[in-house]
This record gives C-alpha cells, sequence and structure tokens, in this order.
C-alpha cells in the first residue's frame, strides 16, 4: 500500500521541463512580484550605452525616469534602418514626425519627461528628482554633467545616498578621453574588430558587428555597478557610489585570451574568418541555394549559410562519410592535422563543394541524419517566427498602449520570483511630464504650461 | 551636430560621421545658401561664413523653425542603399505584419488624446 501511495507521488511529480515551464511562464509573471519596485532611477541617457542600462533596471520594476531634450527627444529617436520605420508620434508637439524602429529594445517600462539641461529652470528640475531618487545614470562626455551643476559632487550633496553611474567612451581621466564615442569606435579601439572578419586571403578585412554589441554589453555592466552599489548603499555603508564605465575598456573586457597570448608570447590574435583558429571543423559554410528563391529581397534570395561542428575525430568520420569522401576522412584522422591552417582551407572548401546544390535546410536535415552538430544562420524572420522563441516568451507580440501591437524582444533571462517582465515599449518624448514633474518636482499646471510654452520642458 | 542656418534659421543637422572633422562648405536645406564652416571632434570651431561655389558635402536631414521636415534630392544626402526596395523616407503604415492595427502613420494634433492616437486610445 505504502509503496503503491509513493508511486503514485512519483506519477504527480512533474518533470523538470514542466517544473521550469510553470515556474518561468512569462505570461504569469504580471502576478509576481518586482525585484527594484521602489527603486527609482534617472535616465538622463541618449543612444544606446545609457538607455540599455537604465532599462535592464526597468525591467526588474525600477521606476526609471527618462529625461530627454525637450520637443524632438533624444538623437537615437531619429536613428533609424534608412528612415523608414517610425512609431507615431515623436511627442504631443510633433504628431507627424516618429520614433524609429532603433529607439526599440533599450528603453522599455520607462516613465518619459522632457527637461532642457541647458538651462537653469532645467537643472532645478533635475536637482528635485535626483533628491528623490535611488540613482542616476547618464552618458554624456566627462565632465558635461559636472559643467551643468548636476554631475556627482554637486548632485551627492543634496542627495547622499545616491548612485550616480556615468557611462562613457574613454573614462574620466587619461590622455584619450575628450572624445565622443559610438558603440562601432568602442569596438575598433578595443580591439574587437582587428579579430572578428576574414583574413586577406579569404578577400576579407575587418569586420564591424552588425548589432550594438558594446553598447547593449555595456549597459549590462552599468546596471551591475549599480546593483553592487545598491547592495554596499543598504547592507553596509549607507552611503552612495560614484561609477564610472569606459566603453572602450568594456570592450577590452571581451577580448578573451588575445591579451594574454600576446603578452606571454608576442602573438598578435589573427581573424580567422567563419572557421575556428582552435577546432575543425566548427565553422560556417556556405550552401549553394537560397531557401526563398522567389523572394523579392535580395537578402533572401542570398545562399544560405549553416554552421557545421564537428571536430571531435568520430564525428569527422561520420561528416566524412555523409560527404562520400572516404579519403579525406583518413587524411584527416587526427584533430592535430585537421586544424592546421592549410588543411581547413582544404576541408571547408570540401563541404562548400558538397552543400553547393542544398539549401541550408537539406544539408541541416542530412547532417542532422548523421547526428552531427548544425544549425543554419537564421535571419530575423526566421527567428520572430520560430516557436521555441515564442513559447518562451523571447519573444512577444505586446499590446503597447500607445502604439499598437509590436513585436518586442522579451527579457534575456527568467527569474522564479520576481520575473522581469515588458509593460510597455516607450512613450513619446514628454508623455508623462505632468504625472513625473508634478508628483516629484512639485510643479503646478501653471508652471507646467510656462514651462512647456518657453521649451524648458 | 546643428546648423542653425543664420538666414533661414532651418536648422540643418549634419551627419556626425562625415561631419565629425571637416573643413568646406555645406549648403543650407532651407534657403540654398552655401556656408564655410570647420569642425574637429564634432564641434566647430570656424564658421558658419558665407561662402560661392559648389558645396562639400550637404546635411544629412533638415527642419525648418516650426518643424516642418526638409529633404530631397539636391537638398540632402541620401541614405545609403542597401535593400532593392529601400526607399529611404518613412512608409506610412496602419497594420502591421500580422494585420493589427498601428501607429505607422503621421499624426496631427487633433488625431491625439494627450500624447495616444486617438484610434489606439480610444479604439477604431
Amino acid at each position: 500500500m505504502a509503496q503503491e501511495t509513493a508511486g503514485a507521488a512519483q506519477a504527480k511529480q512533474p518533470t523538470f521541463e514542466e517544473f521550469c515551464h510553470q515556474t518561468f511562464d512569462f505570461k504569469k509573471a504580471f502576478g509576481k512580484p518586482e525585484a527594484l519596485k521602489g527603486c527609482r532611477v534617472l535616465s538622463c541617457t541618449q543612444y544606446i550605452l545609457g538607455p540599455s542600462c537604465a532599462s535592464y533596471l526597468a525591467e526588474l520594476g525600477a521606476e526609471v525616469i527618462k529625461i530627454e531634450a525637450p520637443r524632438r527627444g533624444e538623437a537615437m529617436r531619429h536613428t533609424t534602418p534608412f528612415n523608414e520605420p517610425f512609431l507615431y508620434p515623436l511627442s504631443r508637439w510633433v504628431p507627424e514626425r516618429g520614433t524609429g524602429l532603433g529607439f526599440l529594445g533599450a528603453n522599455p517600462n520607462e516613465y518619459f519627461i522632457s527637461c532642457d539641461f541647458h538651462r537653469p529652470e532645467g537643472q532645478a528640475i533635475v536637482k528635485k528628482l535626483a533628491a528623490k531618487s535611488d540613482v542616476v545614470v547618464e552618458n554624456y562626455r566627462p565632465g558635461t554633467f559636472e559643467r551643468w551643476g548636476i554631475g556627482y559632487r554637486q548632485l551627492s550633496k543634496i542627495n547622499p545616498r545616491l548612485v550616480y553611474c556615468w557611462l562613457g567612451g574613454f573614462g574620466g581621466w587619461g590622455p584619450g578621453r575628450v572624445r565622443a564615442s559610438y558603440d562601432i569606435l568602442g569596438q575598433s579601439q578595443g580591439g574587437n574588430f582587428g579579430m572578428t572578419g576574414k583574413p586577406e586571403f579569404m578577400g576579407g578585412a575587418p569586420s564591424k558587428h552588425t548589432i550594438w554589441l558594446a553598447d547593449y554589453w555595456g549597459g549590462m555592466m552599468g546596471a551591475v555597478q549599480i546593483l553592487a552599489a545598491l547592495y554596499w548603499r543598504d547592507k553596509v555603508s549607507g552611503e552612495g557610489t560614484f561609477t564610472e564605465y569606459s566603453q572602450v575598456h568594456g570592450v577590452t573586457r571581451q577580448l578573451e585570451y588575445a591579451l594574454p597570448l600576446y603578452g606571454r608570447h608576442g602573438i598578435v590574435r589573427e581573424r580567422w574568418g567563419n572557421w575556428d583558429t582552435q577546432l575543425c571543423v566548427h565553422g560556417i559554410i556556405k550552401c549553394g541555394k537560397s531557401s526563398y528563391p522567389q523572394s523579392e529581397n535580395p537578402q533572401e534570395q542570398e545562399e544560405g549559410y549553416i554552421l557545421v561542428s564537428a571536430y571531435d575525430d568520430k564525428d569527422f568520420v561520420r561528416l566524412c562519410q555523409t560527404v562520400g569522401d572516404g579519403k579525406t576522412a583518413e587524411k584527416y584522422a587526427k584533430h592535430d592535422a585537421r586544424v592546421k591552417p592549410q588543411s581547413q582551407i582544404e576541408i571547408y572548401d570540401l563541404l562548400e563543394k558538397w552543400a553547393a546544390d542544398k539549401t541550408k535546410e537539406q544539408v541541416a536535415e542530412l547532417l542532422d541524419k548523421a547526428n552531427i552538430n548544425n544549425q543554419p544562420v537564421w535571419n530575423s524572420k526566421e527567428v520572430a517566427n520560430h516557436p521555441h522563441w515564442q513559447e518562451r516568451g523571447a519573444v512577444q507580440w505586446l499590446d503597447d498602449q500607445t502604439f499598437g501591437d509590436l513585436m518586442h524582444q522579451g527579457p534575456a533571462y527568467m527569474m522564479s520570483a520576481t520575473p522581469p517582465r515588458l509593460k510597455w515599449a516607450l512613450k513619446p518624448v514628454g508623455a508623462d511630464n505632468e504625472y513625473i514633474l508634478g508628483k516629484l518636482a512639485g510643479l503646478s499646471s501653471e508652471e507646467l504650461r510656462r514651462l512647456e510654452e518657453q521649451e524648458c520642458i | 551636430m546643428l546648423l542653425t542656418c543664420p538666414s533661414c534659421k532651418t536648422k540643418n543637422f549634419l551627419d556626425p560621421y562625415p561631419f565629425w572633422n571637416f573643413k568646406g562648405k555645406t549648403k543650407c536645406a532651407g534657403c540654398s545658401k552655401i556656408w564655410r564652416l570647420e569642425t574637429a571632434s564634432g564641434a566647430c570651431v570656424a564658421g558658419p561664413e558665407p561662402a560661392d561655389g559648389q558645396p562639400d558635402l550637404l546635411p544629412g536631414f533638415a527642419e525648418k523653425p516650426d518643424y516642418t521636415p526638409i529633404s530631397g534630392p539636391g537638398l540632402t544626402r541620401p541614405a545609403p542603399r542597401a535593400r532593392k526596395d529601400a526607399v529611404c523616407r518613412p512608409i506610412p503604415i496602419q497594420r502591421n505584419v500580422r494585420g493589427r492595427i498601428v501607429s505607422g502613420h503621421p499624426l496631427t494634433k487633433g488625431d491625439l488624446v494627450g500624447s495616444r492616437p486617438k484610434f489606439i486610445a480610444e479604439g477604431m
């Protein structure tokens, strides 16, 4: 009898997959508490580096107040793919213009107010808000906020518990500091582009990342600094912190073994395209046929690409059997022989010749049959429509309160008790002026109207 | 980077990449006057002074003092063409890829409720 009861209990126990699905279901997030509720963040930021930092906190429930220039807002709203896709209105004052989609993803869940930092009245507003905030995030050039009277040294006198996170290009001191940085500049100077892209014999050159990797990674580093500073303030010292993040240093932190390799052996890490200097076969090959030959988009008419990973000796033999080339399997039976540059050129050439009459899906099917690790290189349409992302909330259809039905990335991680969540994608410039400035800066409707007429907010 | 035309007050937005360190002439998209200027590390260090002849580089975008946008051939620099169907100007839409209503076309102040499009705030 006891055994039967135990068996029934065992049967009811959900599998790990069921447990994860129930625990992390993103549709249940709004029934759970938020980790950073009650934490107020001022985001005086522009482009992606600073905004993404504040938005990571907003996903966790912090009350993030984004401050932008009156009327037009920050520059990222006007930086879109070829100036085509806009979300209207830009603001209630400029409804015939819109916000570019490049702004999406770095500003969800935030309150949007406008304020001119250059004017004394605008600076007074920032001081009033900073007095009631836990965190200030800004990414202007070094010393700019201090010149305007709203830098760390001034604001910390008003609010000693303030965590002030400054994200910049090159840091606040040093001979190379007085420049503006972009993601692409940071990655160039930090060393990333020196080792991405194809070597010369492949007809290649250093390649930039199309995504703003240094910005989004830098924002995450800033968020880590802020959470550590809040812990230090609330658990240890009771005092605020001034933090600095240099985009270029952040990129250097991503260089893996390249710097130790140079320091120990004087070897400059080389570019090796879509292959791997340590492993073979472990790279991306070109398939000869397009998966969408009828498409009008030239990018979809292009041939497909697929990642193939078979560096283990046994996997490599199975790969050669699939390709139908026993000689290569014999010649390169050992990994040491395969990984040499000349061997790699020969092996990848062989694979691409084999794939020349196939689409990436056909190659994937054959490699799956042979139990060889592979993944077709997907474009954004393929990612957006894949049920795995949709089911897990990595890609969500958001019913945005201002802009309607939007496809949006969900938070990039899950938490069982206090899940991050997506409330709204963004709002027009100055949409929350009355709510936030009335609540926190004590401005009356007459004062708000006067400041609005003077284009101070 | 902004060049407010001393003559007609049009705001000419200078693309930071080509204008970051620049010495030469540009043309106001509002009144077609030629201005000579010099920039260093993104800041204007000389000019703008009136000049003659052809511009070296056009602004990326411009708007009149009342926020009316100005762009077009001969006035502003064309955006790079990567896609065959790229048109480099706003594409007005009312429905997204799955047929739902979105705020994807220019609005007027009368179309708004506060900061939100009326057809989204109140329904079609």
